[in-house]
């Protein structure tokens, strides 16, 4: 049985002025909607809100479908058993992570820290952005080499 | 007979040179767009930090400090009347205004109706400045992806992010494994193994001197502007390459001078202080168009040399 802070929150994200933070899975109630395939129930530890609030959101495929990924480190992890702890585990495997070395539930975090989380995960973004315009960049432009050394000789 | 066969080596040869030549053209000009991407990264990382130091600045100590449920909470009021004093709204709506002047690429018209709606609400909370700023912070994420050279590449990209796949390419991993354990009794999730992409080696700066010598060369094909000669000493024979040798008769002089060939003979410069009246006008007028250019090449370098000569004497 949900709390009703959950269910106003639950209904207040439905308006479309939170929609610009699904694109990068920042609020809690989007990661649990990401799951669209989750081989565990919600009594079992790593229950999709469980995983919800430690920041996984669901990156998983018809045939590998526990594959799960943080929104601030980008840290994917798969292989989970029922009795993992997805806090635990965050921290183990990703331990640079900001939001797992916080350790703290979205219904805890103070509007600071979550601007702070906010930045943070902006600013991922834009260097996954670069790196992969770049290196896309430069193997278009090899391969323009290639047939110009070919055509040459 | 073996006369012919150097026509065709020195041509193969300059193709060689010509292609060598475009390939590192290629490189330079691949790595300066390199560098301007880069630079354009930490342009965007730094207006990301200095937006959220300013909504952290801006946004009050209460509302700093309200947990993120209530906040939720507030979104839903953006459009009634807000419990903050009238000072406050007055400031919320000043950084409003300063956020949308800080951001650079303007946003298309939707999202620009979107903003002058937030703006045209009476009392505007702190909710709409969290939105307003996380939707600046956003498009400057997407105003990255549409860069210009390959934007008919990236329109295709943008297509495919809309599948399920899209959320990978937005924060795919990239970071090497970490150990997990190998005990098969316990078993841990582990992470998915990535392979590091091989960084380019960049080409070396020697590669660059030929390019450099080939265009000082280009402007002198024979002679370099400065090169040492010797005088045959007195009695030594100055063999010339193209005949008979050559006696040289001509005494070095000790002083420095300039010869400047005119039309009926050379015209000598020494080191004395010259009046405008010694200098005929029948002598200047046989001088042509180039050889007065070169005298001004001469010119530039002299004063180079000169001026290199007096930095050196008074260290």
């Amino acid at each position: 049985m949900e709390s009703p802070v959950v269910n106003e929150v639950a209904a207040s994200l439905g308006g479309e002025k939170l929609e610009v933070f699904r694109k990068l899975n920042l609020l809690e109630q989007h990661r649990v909607e990401s799951y669209k395939s989750w081989p565990f129930p919600e009594t079992a530890s790593c229950s999709i809100s469980k995983m919800a609030e430690a920041g996984f959101y669901w990156t998983g495929t018809k045939r590998e479908n526990d594959t799960a990924t943080c929104f601030v480190c980008g840290k994917t992890l798969d292989g989970w058993e029922p009795e993992d702890d997805p806090w635990k585990e965050h921290v183990k495997h990703a331990p640079q992570c900001e939001f797992a070395k916080l350790s703290c539930p979205e219904r805890n975090l103070t509007v600071s820290q979550f601007l702070e989380i906010l930045g943070t995960v902006v600013k991922g973004s834009i260097e996954k952005t670069c790196k992969a315009f770049k290196s896309s960049f430069v193997r278009e432009n090899e391969k323009r080499l290639d047939e110009f050394t070919r055509n040459q000789k | 007979m073996p006369r012919t066969k150097i026509p065709k080596n020195s041509k193969r040869n300059r193709e060689v040179a010509n292609r060598e030549e475009k390939v590192r053209l290629y490189e330079l000009k691949m790595d300066s767009r390199l560098i301007s991407i880069d630079s354009l990264e930490t342009k965007f990382l730094s207006a990301v930090d200095h937006q959220v130091k300013t909504l952290l600045g801006q946004v009050q100590k209460e509302l700093a400090n309200l947990k993120m449920p209530e906040v939720l909470r507030l979104f839903e009021e953006l459009d009634r009347f807000s419990d903050f004093k009238a000072s406050d709204q007055t400031q919320l709506l000043a950084s409003m205004s300063m956020s949308g002047s800080a951001i650079e690429g303007h946003a298309p018209s939707a999202t620009g109706s979107r903003n002058d709606e937030e703006d045209s609400s009476i009392g505007a909370s702190g909710g709409s400045i969290l939105a307003a700023h996380t939707g600046s912070l956003l498009r400057s994420t997407k105003a990255m992806r549409t860069p210009g050279p390959l934007h008919s590449a990236r329109a295709r990209r943008a297509r495919r992010s809309r599948s399920a796949c899209g959320d990978l390419n937005i924060l795919h991993s990239a970071k090497p494994p970490s150990i997990s354990s190998s005990s098969s009794s316990s078993r841990n999730s582990r992470s998915k193994l990535r392979t590091p992409m091989a960084s380019r080696a960049k080409a070396f700066s020697a590669d660059r001197t030929p390019l450099k010598q080939k265009q000082m060369r280009s402007g002198s094909p024979t002679t370099p502007p400065m090169a040492f000669l010797r005088y045959p000493k007195p009695g030594e024979v100055a063999l010339s390459k193209y005949g008979s040798p050559m006696v040289a008769q001509v005494m070095p002089d000790k002083f420095a001078n300039v010869n400047i060939p005119i039309r009926n003979g050379v015209l000598s410069l020494r080191p004395k202080k010259l009046d405008a009246d010694e200098v005929e006008s029948n002598l200047l007028e046989n001088l042509d168009e180039d050889t007065l250019n070169q005298i001004k090449t001469l010119h530039e370098n002299l004063q180079m040399i000169v001026n290199k000569a007096s930095q050196a004497v008074f260290k």
